[in-house]
């Protein structure tokens, strides 16, 4: 009967123990380092102004997302498709439904423009919030910096307003707060711009904060607050701040076209550096032909073409021509781009920037402007400024209408395929149903805005669709 | 001496180990006392005794009875023959003396007991027992030498039970030379056998029935009789039968409650798996990807460090069937399975662990059920040499016939027509197929891509062996499985499986030493759009020039989009590395007690190559040479000490398991991507890119738990299992890390009951068993409690600097998901267990959803991490029949058939109607539950779909949204399965085996119709159809199905309303259907015919997989429902031969 024997007591004893000291020490079995080693924690980067700046950068370098479907780059090439600027050939129906006007709220460019939007805002808004809680960086520097990201908060908002209509006011991280804001107003949302942009004028100096024209500077901030007051009719201030700017002396018109565009053009009062990798500028990816005798895959629009006067420099030096045998017949034809940026890849110099503001988009504001306050002669003058330089002779407009209708055209073929400008010009001068009705098979009054994107709706059911979208 | 109640006899030896007992299972003595008490208080009487040929035992019962007065004797000293007495109202003393007169007893009364002994013998009687009685040695185990721990021995002059102790071993003293003793041992034969000294081993036959098979649990064995939870074994010879790579694969229809979901029939490709359902929602509604509960998957104990996730960083042609058409059916396992590195050969079996009792012990990590992988091991016996070899060929389960090019443009000009389009309108931009295509050329594309065969080839060979005290066994394992594809591209792996056991110190020590290594190389093209082969325009002119150069132009219309050759010469090579190793160290510290650790660590290491060759690149765009380098390793190091404690007491068996457990597991990602190689024939290496741009990633997790395991068995009977568990995990917040969990089982083997023995003699068993328990989920990224900010490493630095993007949006407070179990089971066998039948319903239901919470991007982020107070439940029947229904000396046919009902419901989700899951999930509705709109038909005059609008008006334009947010969806379709099972029968005649087995589904899925009519293309367009897409609207008055073709350029009502009617129940249909998955007739060929070659149990068979398919489904294969223009599930026949030496 000995086959049960009594427990020695000692080694059952140790091996409890053992177990014990297992559990106890649990806490430290399970200790992971304080961030993945690829990552900062939102305190480290706010505790050294280096990490700081790199924040910053971050923001900026955000402008450039071409493949993400990056607002500010993609809102200019989808309103030349949607408007009358560039057309395609290549078979997307994503980029078609632009060309055609048959947008629906699915197409993935518009929901991925918002979203790239929001998620910038929501970098600046959470490196607001981090920089006005710093220790590391003094006072002076806060204000500066928190002015600067200003600026970029509101050229985002204004590119969202002038693209979707009323969008969610966004201006903190708090996502139990932000998640169900429903569409602000058009007012509200301008309002907003207005503020931030007033705020960065208040906080910034003459001097760029770092190399180049690259983060904005005082004037960068009054030359955006200028064309804003323009697009909401407060032509003085428009005038008012035009005229700061381009009394400035620090910004001088490039006498040769093909130099507007370039790193350290002094036409530029913010400049972005094109960081990509393996290319320089958006741009210069949508609109430049891959190689010789192949056609860009976004051409100009026959309109934009003919837009043109005789002479213009700009057709010769910003508009490019690529021969194609597009029937595999030996016999070429032309096919026109989009050519102020001309390097696709990174490596070509010299390098380009992206242009977010530059000083000929500022004489044809002030001209504008003026033309609006009855200025003739002073409007006229500004736009033949930017006349001479495009090798024209000067504007032969006379009367009010004349004078703004000349400023209009040349607003059209200055700012050609730039920050969306000619699509936003046709829907601010509510000229847009009378032009595109003319040139686009399709068109409808409703286009003007772009749908809200349905998945968005999905996630936030206080959001509603513009009219004419499902 | 002061035990012995009249009711139990206990060995004389057992005394101490009862004091421990009844420490123990204070409970038990409890009620025993009280039972006594009882018996006491009766008080004196006088004795009438009227026995005959009766037990001592029932006399003194007897006595006890009337007076209270309570024997306390030991029985095995005390072994008298029946006697007999007549006696009336005698006082006890005359009762006692008139009982003991004749026999070889003396006794004494003590207060109000009588104790009764031998009568001390004299010397020389002592000296002449002393011969006669001798002292037993034994050592019981089974077929394989595995020691049969609680084997009870019993010889007709005792009482009582002797069982083995947790060794097989027993020992008994003073034993009769001339007894036999009864061995026996639930679920084999029992066996006699006449004592001496040294019985050596004792081996018992099994029984054949499935109930005692062993079966492998979580840190431990039990068989189907004793196992209160629910886990279902599927054997070696089971996945042997099936002509598979992924063992995965392997396990379609043989588990109930187990779905198998296969990615897809490329070779290397995954299969999801699920056990009884989706207990978490869905994470993300803005991403393709549905979230999809998978099991913990462990192989001989050490948790697979890559677990059943894709391993491929690069997007592989193949291994991702979820092309932009349609991907609502495409998870974040889709892609290349680790599995696919396991040789199915080496496998012993797989447990499939579903209840609380089951999976608890593994706390979070088995909440969504537990995958026990165990491998093969050596036995001891004569060294043999197996040697295995097969050939087969895959094709197309079921093929897909796609318009020819007349129908084709047909088609086109019809769509032409429909639109308004002028001929000016038709480019050659937009209408290449129409303007510059020859019109007569016809290509059968997916025929070209799809039509063809591939091969496989299979082998491996074994050595094992040993002795008593060690065992080894050393595979080597070879698989080559062709893509059935144009190129030359195919899966290889090459496998190393060896395993070592050896016992010292009189088996005191044990030790096990297990290592699989294998080698998997995958090289395919790198495009992972399969759709392409399906949607060619069939004039598409060549893509191949007579010397088999790229044709990217064709009379000036560019070809770059079409051109899929172009995808085979962007090769992708996937190399896999997975080791798997596993020691066990044990110590026998005392009887019953032991000490033992598991030390496991298992990596998995992905090498791929992407290479972008400028030569399979569109001379249209610009060419750039480039090569992406990725490198992926995901490791488990995991340790776990445990004490077990084995106590045979009386007729119970008592288990206690106590455990810690320590897993680490770490995953690390590094993808180099070089640009603007030189020369194409330098993209092998890093070194030729003139820019290259890094990224990498890890992740780090931590895990740390405390268990134990109570299991008590009483007569064979009882059943009471009992686990508790302390888990702590890095995935969580300081202070949210620990979580306690814990279940508790009951069984009863009622069919052991006297009672129901007598009266239902044809069942021989039948248990009735109850688990409930919880257990937690961690299963997230780690860090989401705090926000990150990461560098971008895709730009060049802005300015010198190098930019940081936040990465997340962060939620301090998250903390444990739980998940409630009850599960009920009976069990039950018919004629001596030739039948067994198993019914069990369960219930789970999950909360405290821990979940990536889908959020609009106007926060900056899709979603954050939180738990969120739905309960998800899952509750169903599964069945499962084995049956031997014939079984004689040359034939024998045998019969399984398993079908499980799952119902899956939200029970709750507070706001649910105000949040963006409100288009996802109806309370009370299945999570599968698709919300739409309720599709009508085509409208005669317009030709477009239309709907139900919420009012019930008829639109072709339904407005988004469930009626709460003003839209017109409701719940239209549910697509998680009404019942899924298997059947098999195998027959064997002489040395003949054929084995059928069936899998069957029957489930609303979506059908072909939802991946035709998409955002991006519908039948119209320049894209193909499959013919059965024909039948479509065309005139006014027409009644059809299908709305009017539309090329989608122009104008977008049809377009529009075909966007609705993939959101909408026309979407869905029937996807039921019956598989012959499994076909394989062996035959093993007499050994009077191998001569001397020295070859045994040579077997000749041809295994078939996927054979036939019974189903409504109109288009496509139904298993891969709703992914039709993926890579078509194959059917495969092979043939093969084993032997060995």
């Amino acid at each position: 009967m000995k086959n049960l024997q009594y427990l020695t007591n000692t080694k059952v004893v140790a091996a409890l123990v053992l177990l014990c000291i297992m559990a106890s020490s649990c806490k430290k079995l399970i200790e992971i380092p304080a961030s993945p080693p690829s990552q900062l924690s939102s305190a480290q980067v706010f505790a050294d102004s280096t990490n700081i700046i790199g924040a910053i950068a971050g923001i900026y370098t955000n402008f450039g997302v071409t493949t993400g479907g990056g607002l500010i780059t993609n809102s200019m090439l989808y309103t030349g498709l949607s408007g009358d600027e560039v057309t395609t050939g290549a078979y997307d129906v994503g980029d078609v439904q632009f060309m055609n006007n048959s947008l629906i709220s699915s197409n993935t460019y518009i929901s991925k423009m918002w979203s790239d939007a929001y998620s910038n805002i929501y970098q600046v808004n959470a490196c607001i919030a981090g920089i006005t809680s710093a220790t590391a960086i003094s006072a002076a520097l806060k204000k500066q910096l928190i002015g600067e990201i200003k600026v970029v908060r509101a050229l985002y908002y204004f590119r969202l307003v002038n693209l979707y209509g009323g969008v969610p006011l966004v201006l903190s991280t708090d996502y139990t707060a932000t998640a169900k804001i429903p569409r602000a107003t058009v007012d509200n949302v301008y309002l907003q711009i207005t503020t931030d942009l007033t705020d960065a004028v208040k906080a910034l100096s003459v001097n760029y904060p770092s190399a180049g024209r690259a983060r904005p500077n005082i004037y960068v901030a009054k030359a955006l607050l200028a064309n804003v007051y323009l697009y909401r009719g407060d032509w003085q201030n428009a005038e008012t701040l035009t005229t700061e700017v381009i009394n400035s002396g620090v910004y001088s018109l490039e006498s040769d076209l093909n130099n507007v565009f370039l790193d350290g053009s002094n036409e530029a009062i913010w400049q972005l550096p094109a960081n990509g990798q393996y290319s320089q500028t958006a741009d210069g990816q949508f609109f430049v032909p891959y190689s010789d005798g192949v056609a860009s895959s976004y051409p100009i629009s026959a309109f934009l073409k003919s837009a043109f006067e005789p002479g213009d420099q700009r057709l010769q030096k910003w508009i490019g021509t690529s021969l194609v045998d597009e029937n595999g017949d030996g016999n070429l034809t032309a096919s026109y781009y989009p050519y102020k940026y001309k390097n696709r890849d990174a490596a070509v110099t010299p390098a380009e920037d992206y242009m977010m503001i530059r000083l000929g988009e500022v004489y044809l504001i002030r001209a504008e402007a003026r033309a609006r306050l009855s200025k003739l002669a002073e409007a006229t003058a500004d736009e033949n400024t930017v006349r001479t330089r495009a090798g024209l002779s000067v504007s032969t407009a006379a009367s009010s209408t004349e004078v703004l209708a000349s400023i209009m055209h040349e607003r059209q073929t200055e700012l050609f395929c730039e920050g969306a400008s000619r699509w936003f010009d046709l829907k601010r001068w509510a000229t847009i149903d009378v032009v595109l009705g003319a040139e686009k098979p399709n068109w409808k009054s409703s286009f003007a805005l772009f749908p809200i994107p349905v998945d968005q709706i999905r996630l936030n059911p206080f959001l509603t669709q513009n009219p004419g979208y499902n | 001496m002061k035990f012995i109640a009249t009711s139990i006899a206990v060995p004389l030896g057992a005394q101490r180990y009862i004091q421990q007992f009844i420490l123990v299972m204070k409970i038990t003595t409890f009620l025993l006392m009280i039972g006594l008490m009882q018996v006491s208080a009766k008080g004196y009487s006088q004795i009438s005794l009227h026995e005959k040929n009766a037990s001592l035992e029932k006399v003194f019962t007897e006595i006890k009875k009337q007076t209270n007065y309570v024997f306390l004797y030991d029985e095995h000293q005390l072994n008298l023959a029946p006697l007999s007495i007549d006696i009336k109202n005698a006082t006890l003393e005359t009762t006692l003396a008139k009982l003991f007169k004749d026999l070889p007893v003396e006794y004494s009364i003590v207060e109000k007991n009588v104790l009764v002994k031998p009568k001390q013998k004299s010397i020389l009687t002592k000296i002449k027992a002393y011969f006669d009685e001798i002292d037993v040695r034994g050592h019981v185990v089974d077929k394989d030498g595995n020691p049969l721990a609680g084997a009870t021995i019993s010889w007709p002059q005792v009482k009582g039970i002797m069982t083995t102790d947790s060794n097989g071993d027993f020992f008994m003293r003073g034993v009769d030379e001339k007894t036999i003793f009864v061995i026996s041992y639930v679920g084999y034969l029992p066996r006699k056998i006449k004592v001496k000294p040294e019985l050596g081993t004792i081996e018992l036959e099994l029984l054949d029935s499935k109930l005692d098979e062993v079966q492998v649990i979580a840190y431990g064995t039990n068989t189907r009789r004793f196992s209160v939870g629910s886990a279902v074994t599927v054997t070696a010879q089971d996945i042997a039968q099936q002509p598979v790579t992924n063992v995965l694969l392997a396990l379609e229809g043989r588990v109930p409650g187990l779905t198998v979901t296969p990615n897809g029939g490329a070779p290397g490709a995954s299969a999801k798996i699920q056990i009884r359902g989706q207990n978490s929602l869905n994470s993300n509604i803005n991403s393709q990807y549905r979230a999809y509960d998978q099991p913990l998957f462990i192989i001989d104990g050490v948790p697979f460090a890559p677990q059943n996730n894709k391993i491929n960083i690069s997007q592989r042609f193949g291994s991702n069937p979820a092309s932009s058409i349609n991907s609502s059916t495409a998870t974040a396992a889709d892609g290349m399975s680790p599995f696919n590195t396991i040789n199915p050969s080496d496998i012993e079996s797989i447990t499939v662990l579903k209840d609380a009792d089951a999976t608890s012990i593994y706390g979070s990590q088995g909440s969504n059920g537990v995958i026990l992988i165990t491998t093969k091991k050596g036995k001891a016996g004569q060294t043999t040499l197996d040697a295995h070899v097969d050939r087969g060929v895959n094709f197309v389960a079921r093929p897909i016939q796609m318009l020819n090019t007349q129908q084709y443009l047909d088609m086109r000009h019809e769509a032409i027509k429909n639109d308004g389009i002028t001929a000016d309108q038709v480019t050659s931009d937009l209408f290449p197929d129409l303007t510059v295509y020859d019109q007569n050329k016809y290509t059968n594309w997916y025929k070209q891509f799809f039509g063809g065969t591939a091969s496989t080839t299979n082998g491996y060979a074994t050595l094992k062996g040993g002795s008593d005290h060690t065992t080894f066994i050393v595979t080597g394992g070879y698989s080559d499985s062709k893509y059935n594809f144009p190129g030359d591209f195919a899966d290889t792996r090459y496998s190393l499986h060896s395993s070592v056991h050896h016992s010292a110190f009189k088996d005191r020590l044990t030790f096990d030493f297990g290592t699989d290594y294998s080698y998997d190389k995958n090289n395919s093209s790198g495009q992972p759009n399969a759709a392409n082969a399906f949607i060619s325009p069939p004039n598409l002119p060549d893509l191949l020039d007579a010397s088999g150069n790229l044709v990217w132009n064709y009379k000036g219309s560019w070809l770059s989009q079409l051109q899929q050759y172009a995808y085979l010469k962007q090769t992708s090579d996937l190399q896999s590395h997975s080791l798997n190793t596993v020691l066990n160290i044990g110590y026998k510290i005392t009887k019953g007690l032991r000490f033992s650790t598991n030390l496991g660590y298992s990596r998995f290491d992905v090498d791929e190559i992407d290479q972008l060759p400028t030569l399979a690149q569109s001379p249209q765009y610009r060419n750039v040479a480039t090569a992406t380098f990725g490198t992926s390793i995901f490791q488990t190091i995991s340790i776990e000490p445990q004490l077990d404690y084995h106590l045979n007491i009386g007729k119970g068996v008592f288990n206690a398991l106590l455990g810690g457990s320590y897993k680490k597991n770490l995953y690390d990602n590094t993808v180099l991507t070089g640009i603007g190689y030189s020369s194409d024939a330098l993209l092998g290496s890093i070194n030729g890119a003139n820019e290259v741009t890094a990224l990498d990633q890890s992740t780090i997790y931590k895990y740390a738990a405390a268990f134990g395991r109570l299991n008590y068995v009483y007569d064979q009977k009882y059943i009471v299992s009992l686990t508790g568990r302390r888990d702590g995990s890095s995935n969580f917040g300081p202070d949210r890390q620990f979580g306690d969990f814990g279940s508790a089982g009951m069984g009863w083997i009622f069919s052991e009951e006297k009672f129901f023995k007598n009266t239902i003699p044809f069942i021989g068993y039948a248990k009735l068993s109850a688990s409930y328990g919880t257990s937690g989920g961690d299963g997230i990224a780690p860090y989401q409690y705090q926000s990150f900010y990461q560098p971008n490493t895709q730009v060049n630095t802005f300015q010198g600097v190098r930019p940081y993007n936040p990465v997340n949006l962060y939620n301090p407070d998250y903390n444990w998901s739980v998940k409630k179990t009850l599960n009920l089971g009976l069990d039950v066998g018919l004629l001596d267990n030739r039948i067994l039948l198993n019914g069990t319903w369960y219930q789970s239901r999950s909360d405290n959803q821990l979940t990536n919470y889908a959020l609009p991007s106007q926060t900056g982020f899709s979603s954050v991490l939180q738990n969120f107070n739905a309960t998800v439940q899952n509750r169903g029947l599964e069945f499962t029949l084995t049956s031997t229904n014939i079984k004689a000396t040359d034939f024998s046919w045998t019969t399984n058939f398993n079908i499980a009902f799952n119902r899956n419901k939200l029970l709750a989700f507070p706001g649910l109607e105000s949040s963006p899951y409100a288009l996802y999930y109806s309370i009370g509705k299945s999570t599968s539950t698709v919300i739409g709109y309720r599709y009508k038909d085509v409208n005669p005059t317009t030709g477009l779909f239309e709907f139900y609008k919420a009012n019930g008006d008829v639109t072709s334009s339904p407005v988004y949204g469930v009626a709460s947010q003003g839209g017109d969806m409701v719940p239209v379709a549910d697509l998680q399965p009404k019942f899924t099972g298997g059947f098999g029968n195998t027959f064997r005649y002489k040395n003949f085996s054929l084995t059928a087995f069936f899998q069957f589904v029957k489930q609303t899925s979506a059908n072909y119709l939802s991946a035709i009519y998409s955002a991006q293309s519908m039948p119209g367009g320049m894209v193909n159809i499959p013919v059965a897409a024909l039948n479509h609207w065309r005139n006014p008055g027409d009644i059809s199905n299908l709305e009017r073709l539309s090329t989608a350029l122009f104008t977008y009502d049809a377009q529009d309303a075909a966007y609705s009617f993939t959101q909408s129940s026309g979407a869905y249909s029937d996807a039921s259907y019956i598989r012959l998955k499994t076909l394989s007739l062996d035959y093993r060929v007499p050994d009077k015919y191998l001569g001397k070659s020295g070859m045994k149990n040579l077997r000749v068979y041809i295994n078939a997989q996927n054979l036939l398919t019974i189903t409504g489904y109109q288009v496509g294969d139904p298993q891969s429902a709703g992914s039709l223009y993926s890579f078509p599930l194959q059917r495969t026949v092979a043939g093969g031969l084993s032997f060995n030496f």
